[in-house]
């Protein structure tokens, strides 16, 4: 098993405390910057200590602050690919490999360094400098570099692995990864679990799918990307219906009956922008449609983003804007699968 | 009558030492220095570096042998170059140090394969200050004395004046070798 629980304290205003285990395969580590992605990873490579707690990779005891077992990085198994370059600028690419691989016998060293450059295609930029070798290649003797002494968990911090990376990553290495990143679709296409980390803490994990659709608090749908948040209240609770209905500073909404909360608890409701519907003004009234007054348009290259006063943002296709620019009056439809209601 | 140019035989001998054995002794001290505080050592480093010329000339100049010029040199070459490497060091990229952690390098190894090849030039560049201002230093002594006359003192001034200008421009190319090292 692989687990990391740990305590540091950095600042007052900012403390990492993560508890939580690691599976098989890719888990992608999102959060804004500042949210201690960069010094969580570090603390499991060993670059950073931390003031308690218990690392464990494939039940290896890698750090345990009871027992004061600090392992240095060398000896912890783990891979490190940072998130800046950081390639040796006076060593070419394969010196590069080759330092990291020193603690290898010569022979041994060798068959690595050649299997590595063969792997990651860097046979034509091995004798460069990183300075005259492309990014691409960069990135990959990195990956490279983080790889060759054999870990039994890749670190990647931010560094623009792509997917077609992490293809070639897989060919060579059959551990764990854990990787921080800012992009939710590469965490999407890419990893089989992730876990949102907001100041230090992690706030939601799961599979990037549910993470996405169900997101647990208002600052994970935050980070998810939702362009509507609102916070309202209660009005009323109808279990019978199986009806809730939620009031806004300046519309009210209808979602299904909300269990464990009660009338007058405060709530925040989410849509994304793609899922607001437009009508005409004169469509025939429904629940959930309410009146808004547009503010701005903006083209986008696929779509139209339309901010409404409240505010409210809507994402509409091309096609389905041009049948309704001319539209002074607008109604939006909020639909009711659609919104998601946080604590 | 003919000058009398042993000054600036003892000066360039002296100078010569003492830059060397800064080189020698400071990076190693200043590599641990950058990479952790310690306040009491840094505050000394700066005294000694700051103490002026004259007075360790003055202090020196009665009987003014080579071994004697060296140490009272060394006094405030080492802490100098030590200050200049250390402020180098700490420009180290830390992405390459931790990289080089992952690896298993000791501290010895990174400051040997990482600190001096990427930083060594400041170090370099230290010494050829040294260099000069020890001569203008021994030549002090050596004029509080009497004994230096004006065609060594115009030597004197001339070499250390080609320090300064070898200063510079290592000064410079210490600089440019970052960037370079940044990438695209």
């Amino acid at each position: 098993m692989t687990s990391i629980r740990v305590k540091k304290r950095v600042s007052d205003a900012f403390a990492l405390e993560v508890d939580f285990s690691l599976g098989a395969g890719i888990t992608a580590l999102i959060g804004p910057p500042g949210a201690g992605k960069t010094l969580l990873l570090e603390v499991v490579a060993g670059l950073a200590t931390p003031d308690e707690g218990r690392i464990l990779l494939d039940d290896a005891i890698l750090f345990d602050g009871q027992a004061r077992v600090d392992l240095p990085p060398v000896r912890r198994g783990c891979g490190y690919v940072s998130q800046a370059d950081s390639l040796f600028p006076h060593r070419t690419l394969r010196q590069n490999l080759e330092f990291a691989a020193r603690r290898f016998p010569r022979l041994e060293r060798h068959r690595r360094v050649a299997e590595s450059i063969e792997h990651f295609a860097l046979v034509p930029a091995a004798a460069l400098r990183p300075a005259d070798a492309g990014p691409a290649e960069r990135l990959r003797c990195s990956i490279a570099r983080a790889l060759i002494g054999g870990p039994g968990l890749l670190l990647a911090d931010d560094a623009g692995i792509d997917e077609a990376l992490f293809g070639l990553i897989g060919a060579h290495f059959r551990g764990p990864i854990l990787m921080a990143a800012r992009d939710f679709d590469l965490a999407c296409a890419a990893a089989s679990e992730m876990a949102l980390l907001d100041r230090g803490h992690i706030v939601q994990r799961g599979v990037p799918r549910q993470l996405l659709d169900q997101p647990a608090t208002v600052e994970v749908a935050r980070l998810a990307g939702y362009e509507n948040l609102w916070q309202g209240t209660i009005a009323t609770l109808d279990r019978a219906a199986n009806q809730s209905r939620l009031e806004f500073g300046g519309f009210a909404l209808t979602v299904p009956y909300l269990p464990g909360h009660l009338r007058g608890d405060s709530v925040w409701v989410a849509i994304r922008a793609a899922a607001v519907r437009a009508r005409r003004a004169d469509s025939p009234p429904a629940p959930n449609v309410i009146p808004a007054e547009l503010v701005r348009a903006a083209e986008r290259a696929q779509s139209v983003r339309l901010e409404f006063a409240g505010p409210i943002v809507a994402e509409l296709s091309l096609s389905q804007f041009a049948g309704l620019g001319d539209n002074k009056n607008w109604l939006l439809e909020l639909p009711g699968e659609s919104l998601r209601v946080m604590p | 009558m003919t000058a009398d140019w042993s000054p600036l035989w003892l000066s360039l001998r002296v100078a010569l030492l003492v830059s060397v054995l800064a080189l020698v002794v400071a990076p190693w001290p200043a590599w641990l220095l950058a990479r952790r505080n310690w306040p009491a050592v840094t505050l000394l480093a700066r005294f000694l570096a700051s103490v002026p010329a004259v007075i360790v000339a003055s202090l020196a100049a009665p009987a003014l042998t080579c071994p004697l010029a060296v140490a009272a040199g060394l006094v405030r070459a080492v802490p100098y170059t030590l200050a200049a490497c250390r402020t180098a060091f700490q420009s180290l990229n830390p992405g390459f140090v931790k990289a080089a952690r992952m690896t298993g390098a000791s501290g010895w190894r990174i400051f040997r394969t990482l600190a001096l090849p990427l930083d060594g030039g400041a170090a370099l560049a230290a010494a050829a200050e040294v260099f000069a201002e020890t001569m203008l230093e021994v030549a002090v002594a050596l004029w509080i004395g009497g004994r230096l006359s004006v065609p060594p003192a115009g030597a004197i001034l001339l070499t250390a004046l080609a320090g300064n200008a070898l200063a510079l421009w290592l000064r410079r190319e210490a600089a440019v070798v970052p960037a370079r090292q940044a990438g695209r």
